[in-house]
């Protein structure tokens, strides 16, 4: 069984920032993908955000709502903001 | 330079760059957070009143129609409040409006969605294949089956074959 989950967990991996080049670039699906396989090289810095982000959560979870949203606000922000920091690299490489 | 120290110096980067926005501009986020807290209110209460009143598992077209548009109205929500995260980070203006604005990129999203259930498909198979899905004792309620498979079954007959 945990080799039929490897396809989703890699999908997951490779293709994270699809949904953000369309939702901020309105790129076509080809480029989007072509180019969100190209921005997620380094896996090992996006699961160390990933695990830092969940452990983020999980703690403002146990404070309440109030404090669950804003943490889930900020995970936001930095994954937006790591998104943008590759999508810079990706950009500095080409040209 | 290691790998290790370069990881270390981008997250230090990205982690102190992130706070220098919240610094830089805290009115508008803490806007964000409000429209954060209005987005999931406002389903929450939505799905508290469909539950209540709709019976909303059954096995029949209008109620996946439905379900299928209220999906739809969440996924374009949600991605006007990625539109406005992406406003903050460039320091430009945002307008409420932009929650709703950003609908006609919505067939594209829908369509990765459905690409990212397809990688899903092979385990899908596995677990129907191990655990068969009774349609009368679950209707469309899939939460409740893969909750059922995890609380009740002996979860270690997952993982052997």
């Amino acid at each position: 069984m945990l080799i039929l989950l490897l396809l989703p967990i890699w999908y997951t991996y490779k293709f994270w920032i699809v949904e953000l080049l369309i939702i901020d670039k309105n790129y076509s699906f080809k480029n989007a993908f072509l180019l969100s396989y190209k921005m997620t090289n380094n896996i090992i810095l996006f699961s160390i955000i990933i695990i830092i982000i969940i452990l983020l959560n999980l703690i403002t979870l146990l404070l309440g709502y109030i404090f669950f949203i804003f943490g889930l606000t900020c995970s936001y922000l930095v994954l937006i903001h790591y998104y943008r920091l590759l999508l810079i690299d990706v950009s500095n490489n080409k040209s | 330079m290691s790998q290790k120290n370069i990881i270390k110096k981008k997250l230090n980067h990205l982690f102190h760059t992130s706070i220098q926005f919240i610094k830089n501009n805290v009115s508008f986020f803490f806007s964000i957070i409000a429209i954060h807290l209005f987005i999931i209110m406002f389903f929450i209460l939505i799905n508290q009143v469909i539950y209540t009143y709709i019976p909303i598992y059954d096995l029949k077209f209008g109620i996946i129609l439905l379900r299928f548009s209220l999906f739809c109205l969440m996924t374009g929500v949600w991605v006007g409040y990625f539109k406005i995260i992406l406003s903050f980070i460039d320091c430009k203006n945002y307008n409420l409006t932009m929650l709703l604005q950003n609908f006609n990129i919505l067939p594209k999203i829908l369509a990765i969605r459905f690409i990212s259930y397809l990688s899903l498909v092979p385990f899908i198979i596995y677990l129907l294949n191990q655990f068969p899905y009774d349609i009368n004792q679950y209707g469309t309620n899939i939460e409740q089956y893969m909750l059922n498979i995890f609380l009740e079954e002996n979860i270690t007959s997952l993982f052997t074959c």
